[in-house]
């Protein structure tokens, strides 16, 4: 009967033992996943996939992605784009015209914003990009939501956000494929066409 | 025997949290509770036994392991070249990752269009992941640089391809010249299969006859991997009537 207690004991012990490094680890790499989105700007590259433009309904943003991707729209202001290769990969965009803050467009985009540890790059035309990594659960697998959030000015003291997500499961961010996408994506939503109008 | 058990559920107990440590808690912790130290020890082979499986497997050639793909996955990410890309592709369809072998060869392939082994590594993922006429592009742009490659692997994995889209007569004429060049068995029953299947009684029999010929003439230590194309042509030409 004491064997099998001590035998129990050791056995919860090494379970909150193994949760509890289970933990710091899945921290640490987020940590690390986290560092490499935010810190990095992708460089522009002259090679990758035959590419086709798409846009949402309204009209207010256009972005190229890969041809084989495909394309969902539910409605005027959100649209989603599916890489048929792997159902994970899913790059959604939405849309909101809000009234300008007066911090100007940055304040706007730290008001969008679900995390403080975020950065802000200044586009051309008069375009900011925030970034920022979301770690949560879905289901019973972790994962990360990459968000990138790109203002625009508009008349009448409003601002345009287009809200970009992909949702990609931590394991999923060790393979280079997951980075290469990631940097492909972000590209493309560097180079997107916000209508300012 | 006490010092065997507790040396076991040490061992164990380590691998267990080596295996969280590196993000594995899905997979192999459950097997390592469940199956003690057998379950560590498959864990410790696979992902700490480089230099281990390099000594088991030598005489049936080197396997790729988790140590090996994370080696490739580390030079993709210094490099991010279309060499790094296809020894990552190489290496993921060798662990029959096939889907994304794919993904990986494809990158290869826009860093170095005209990477003649890019290309190749493209087709092979492709057809592996079983989709033989997406290969065929890729393929013919390896035959149109060399069309030995790979030792007439390029042209048989071509014709392949055309027989996926039930192009016998290009799958034919295709076969016909790998065979004129090598006498590969498994090319030649290939060949012999497509002219059955195109009504070529002769032309079959003469393919089949040919591996058993060549198959007496092969070297003492290849004999046993010819065995079964021999029985196999053996029982084709029966088949046939002859």
């Amino acid at each position: 009967m004491a064997r099998l207690i001590l035998l129990l004991v050791g056995m919860v012990a090494l379970a909150a033992y193994l949760s509890r490094i289970a933990q710091r680890a899945r921290l640490e790499r987020i940590a690390q996943i986290r560092s490499r989105f935010l810190v990095a700007a992708p460089a522009p590259r002259p090679h990758g996939p035959v590419r086709k433009d798409v846009a949402l309904r309204n009209g207010a943003v256009s972005l190229e992605i890969p041809r084989h991707w495909s394309e969902e729209y539910p409605n005027e202001e959100q649209a989603s784009f599916r890489d048929p290769a792997n159902p994970e990969r899913v790059l959604r965009l939405a849309w909101a015209s809000l009234p300008q803050p007066d911090g100007g467009l940055s304040s706007a985009l730290g008001g969008q914003a679900a995390t403080k540890a975020t950065t802000i790059d200044e586009l051309a035309a008069g375009k900011r990009l925030l970034k920022e990594v979301v770690a949560s659960r879905e289901g019973s697998r972790d994962v990360l939501l990459f968000r990138w959030l790109l203002a625009v000015a508009r008349p009448s003291a409003r601002v345009g956000v287009a809200t970009f997500s992909l949702t990609l499961s931590e394991p999923a961010l060790r393979d280079p494929l997951t980075w290469d996408t990631l940097a492909m994506v972000e590209l493309a939503i560097r180079a997107s066409r916000v209508n300012a109008v | 025997m006490g010092v065997i058990y507790l040396l076991g559920a040490v061992f164990t107990i380590a691998m267990a949290v080596d295996a969280v440590r590196r993000g594995q808690a899905s997979g192999w912790l459950w097997l390592i509770l469940i199956t003690g130290p057998i379950g560590a020890t498959a864990y410790f082979i696979s992902e700490h036994g480089d230099g281990l499986l390099h000594g088991f497997t030598r005489s049936h050639g080197r396997k790729v392991t988790a140590a090996d793909l994370r080696l490739a996955q580390a030079e993709v990410q210094r490099l991010d070249n279309a060499a790094t890309w296809l020894d990552y592709a190489s290496a993921l369809r060798a662990r029959k990752d096939y889907k994304r072998a794919v993904e990986a060869a494809g990158k290869a392939v826009e860093r170095d269009a005209a990477n003649v082994n890019a290309q190749y590594e493209l087709a092979q993922a492709l057809l592996a992941c079983g989709r033989a006429a997406d290969a065929a592009a890729p393929l013919e742009r390896v035959v149109a640089q060399n069309r030995s490659f790979d030792s007439e692997g390029a042209l048989f994995s071509l014709a392949k391809a055309h027989l996926a889209v039930n192009d016998l007569d290009g799958a034919r004429s295709l076969l016909e010249e790998v065979g004129g060049r090598t006498a590969r068995p498994e090319y030649l029953y290939e060949w012999a299969a497509v002219e059955a299947r195109l009504g070529h009684r002769d032309a079959a029999a003469r393919a089949l006859q040919r591996i058993i010929v060549e198959g007496e003439l092969v070297p003492k230590y290849l004999k046993r991997s010819v065995r079964p194309w021999i029985s196999k042509a053996r029982a084709g030409l029966r088949r046939l009537g002859f």
